[in-house]
């Protein structure tokens, strides 16, 4: 299967194409054990990846996956252990070797310099290209690529002002033209609205058919069964084990992902409908709110909703119709161009996010690092930016004991309360934010996306620790979703944001499904 | 009257030209993320360094204009050296910017008192004559021209070249570049030999150009208003070119307003004061642009602490 060797017209990239044996495969990981201050982060863990293959490594928040694609991507160096690429051992392991050997290791948050452009950031990987290579030289290369996968980027867009979905276009456009045959692809499909997801996975689909391997790292079952030709499960940084195609289970997958424990003690609660007078005053109320969004156009146009204590107000939408930008005018991060925001009847339009969070309003956002956590600061310190009470003499000694409290509450896996955010795995960044701003929440918590990168197991003890909340303490909550069967299980009232506008509210009890799906698309 | 104009243009060149180059250095240098506090020292070592050698070039090479020539490029050339060293040292040291800044800094001083004072013994001991660039109208025109040439230089290898995206993206995120694969050490030392070798250029013409000559202390405190100059441009080479006018104007006009009353310490205070309403004009005027914004990592130590 020799497709294209060395130079493709107008341009110095290496089109590697390799013949592979089915015997060996593409790359081998030989009993690698990483350990970081604390953590055992992978435990002898062997794998072998074949060319032509799409595997999928599952496991629950933090059980070693993205460590585990890190040291094959040279990122991490391993304690123990070997790799080796068609039978050849690749050391010493650095970022620059895996690349050479064809490895290219795509990640949850894209690894682009936000203040280049689009082309500057695929110049800056190419090796062929030495240094006083013109940016201009590149440039059509970048428009092939992003046709040849099937999405027009301009070549010129600074990459800090793309979705996520056109930065990780980018990266799959880098992967491309650096040759690559192993791609190691680390939850990035979470974060992809379905539409784009799938688009995605016949991409993969395509790579495999040209005979490239592909690592897909998920915690989403079904989709795991759905892509993959074997599945290996992690867990506590140990391999479990590997399944072929027949032997795929979701019961099974499951079992061997957690264990079997605890997972069904989780069973999501029954509604809080009942516990809500329905004369009481709004704690939440946008009046014709007008927002627009980075580039200027609305991206909300003449929202209106209220929320009642003990309320869970589920706004369900496919992605970009205007849920970030909503969430942030809840927290107080975006103007509001028209409208007015009240909360508790107290106008808060435009008052800014100290105002709103002072009142006791509380944000989990899909991607905490960039809203609500310092990745430098440790665990304590994050938990010191939102505290109030002690105020500049707040002891960090008191406040590291309620970390710690918070942490084993909410089962975060981390070294110590000492750790800083940015070590942690994505899922754990994740419970830790949702356990900050639950404590923290007094009045009202405002979720985006807020189960993305969170296992199953961590999804229901999130839902029914934010149920719990709600009952008791009578907090009002917007949670808003791209997923309508979590929207479904969770609220109290459901709301459709499509194009910016709210397409209806309704009763959880009364409405039907294919009601809020038409409007969905609408 | 027209010899105070004659006067004024002819200050102003040699001013414009030393602080632009130096400017634009430092923007090379600090787009790369690296905090460039060993400035004032590494320049008062290149005005010495190019007396030195041009005393040295000029008693072996008769054509005293080729000897000042090549002591120019001479200088360049070790700057250049000594600022890759700089940077390499601020890349993989696990040590504060500042503290490597400033111990260059302070070397800087020293080694220029010593490498003046070895060019003063060599004068002593063999008279030559050094043919110092004498600052006529055809001198300053063409180097003034080159000056222009030189920024539009580090423009184009600052943001038309592979080159300029690697000294910009290691300026951002260091740690992100490397684990795509890129020598960040590597990036830094190509970003200190032409951003010293700006520097080195600009040290020399001091000495050889604009003072024509060297006494002890000489070149001191210029290194930081050059510095000022560069921040004030946004380090981005066309404005530090265009700050530089304005600024070399104030630092050449002002102290002589002594002459017309102003007291010596407000007039001293001039050019300082200048370079910091520039500042704030330049940033009043300025939308944010990604092409002017400070170099998100600029002064952050980058010790491979994730390479674990
Ligand atoms: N650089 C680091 N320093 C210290 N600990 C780390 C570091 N990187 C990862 N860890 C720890 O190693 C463990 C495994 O983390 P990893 O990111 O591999 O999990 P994961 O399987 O990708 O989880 P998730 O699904 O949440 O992304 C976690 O306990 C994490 O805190
Ligand atoms: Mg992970």
């Amino acid at each position: 299967m020799v497709r294209k060797l060395g130079k493709i017209p107008g341009g110095k990239v290496r089109r590697l194409e390799m013949v592979f044996s089915s015997t060996q495969p593409a790359l081998r990981v030989t009993g690698v054990t990483k350990r970081f201050p604390g953590v055992l982060a992978l435990d002898r863990v062997s794998l072998d990846l074949y060319s032509g293959e799409i595997h999928s490594l599952l496991g629950e928040n933090g059980s070693g996956k993205s460590t585990l694609a890190k040291v094959i991507a040279g990122i991490y160096v391993p304690d123990e252990g070997s790799i080796e690429v068609l039978g050849k051992p690749l050391k010493p392991v650095s970022p620059a070797d895996a690349i050479n050997h064809g490895i290219f290791y795509l990640p949850q948050s894209p690894n682009l310099i936000d203040k280049l452009t689009v082309t500057e950031n695929v110049l800056l990987t190419l090796r062929s290209y030495g240094v006083m290579s013109k940016v201009k030289e590149v440039k059509g290369l970048v428009i092939r690529e992003a046709q040849n996968i099937g999405s027009p980027i301009d070549p010129e867009a600074e990459v800090g002002k793309l979705s996520y979905t056109q930065k990780q276009v980018v990266e799959l456009m880098k992967a491309s033209l650096l040759g690559t045959r192993i791609l190691l692809v680390d939850e990035v499909t979470t974060y992809l609205p379905r539409s784009v997801r799938e688009k995605f996975y016949e991409y993969l689909n395509r790579l495999k058919s040209e005979g490239k391997a592909v690592l897909l790292i998920t915690h989403k079952i079904p989709e795991a069964i759905e892509v993959a030709d074997r599945i290996t499960v992690m867990r506590s940084g140990k391999v479990v084990k590997t399944l072929e195609r027949k032997e795929f289970d979701i019961d099974l997958i499951r079992k061997l992902m957690f264990e079997n424990n605890g997972l069904s003690a989780y069973t999501a609660e029954g509604l809080s409908v009942e516990h809500i007078t329905k004369d009481e005053k709004a704690v939440i109320r946008l009046e014709d709110v007008w927002a627009t969004d980075e580039s200027g156009n609305y991206a909300l146009r003449g929202v209106r909703i209220s929320v009642r204590p003990r309320e869970i107000l589920g706004i369900v939408g496919i992605s970009g119709s205007g849920q970030r930008e909503l969430s942030e005018v809840l927290i107080g991060l975006r103007s509001v161009e028209r409208g007015r925001y009240y909360l508790d009847g107290v106008d808060v339009t435009n008052k800014g996010s100290k105002v709103v969070r002072a009142a006791g309003v509380g944000f989990v956002s899909e991607v905490p690092l960039y809203y609500s956590l310092s990745g430098d600061l440790s665990l304590t310190e994050n938990m010191a930016l939102v505290i109030r009470d002690g105020g500049l003499f707040l002891s960090l000694k008191s406040l590291s004991a309620k970390t710690r409290e918070i942490m084993e509450k909410y089962g975060i896996v981390a070294a110590s309360p000492k750790t800083q955010a940015k070590v942690l795995s994505g899922g754990n960044v994740m419970r830790f934010v949702i356990a900050r701003e639950l404590e923290f929440a007094r009045k009202a918590l405002i979720a985006l996306n807020p189960t993305r990168s969170l296992d199953e197991r961590s999804v229901l003890s999130f839902i029914s620790t934010l149920k719990k909340r709600v009952r008791r303490d009578g907090l009002s909550v917007v949670y808003i979703s791209e997923s309508l069967d979590e929207v479904l299980q969770v609220s109290d009232v459901i709301a459709v944001i499509n194009n910016g506008k709210i397409m209806g509210v309704y009763d959880r009890r009364t409405v039907e499904r294919e009601v809020l799906e038409k409007l969905m698309v609408m | 009257m027209n010899e105070f104009l004659d006067w004024f243009v002819r200050t102003l060149a040699s001013a414009y030209v030393v602080y632009t180059l130096v400017g634009v250095g430092n923007a090379i240098i600090e787009r790369s993320g690296v905090l460039n506090l060993g400035i004032d020292g590494l320049f008062m070592l290149s005005a010495s360094l190019a007396y030195t050698y041009a005393i040295q070039m000029s008693s072996l090479i008769q054509t005293g204009f080729l000897a000042v020539g090549i002591s120019l490029l001479l200088t360049a050339a070790t700057t250049a050296l000594l600022y890759s060293l700089f940077m390499v040292l601020n890349t993989v040291l696990p040590i504060s910017q500042g503290a490597i800044g400033l111990s260059f800094m302070f070397v800087g001083y020293g080694l220029a008192a010593i490498v003046g004072n070895i060019g003063r013994l060599i004068f002593s001991l063999q008279r030559v004559r050094i043919e110092y660039i004498s600052i006529t109208h055809v001198s300053a025109v063409f180097i003034y021209l080159t000056t222009i040439l030189a920024v539009l230089l580090a423009y184009l290898l600052l943001y038309k070249y592979k080159l300029g995206v690697l000294i910009r993206a290691v300026g951002e995120d260091p740690r992100l570049v490397s684990q795509i694969g890129v020598n960040v050490t590597y990036v830094r030392l190509l970003s200190g030999l032409l951003g010293g070798a700006f520097i080195g250029l600009g040290g020399a013409l001091f000495t050889l150009w604009r003072v024509g000559g060297w006494s002890q202390g000489q070149g001191l405190n210029h290194g930081w208003l050059a510095y000022a100059v560069s921040i004030a441009g946004w380090r981005f080479p066309p404005l530090v070119a265009l700050v530089s006018i304005f600024f070399s104007a104030a630092y050449v006009l002002l102290p002589h307003l002594q002459s017309l009353g102003m007291p010596i310490e407000v007039s001293t205070a001039a050019p300082y004061i200048t370079s910091i309403v520039l500042m704030v004009v330049v940033s009043t005027l300025h939308r944010k642009s990604r092409l002017l914004a400070d170099p998100k990592s600029l002064g952050r130590s980058f010790y491979r602490e994730e390479q674990v």
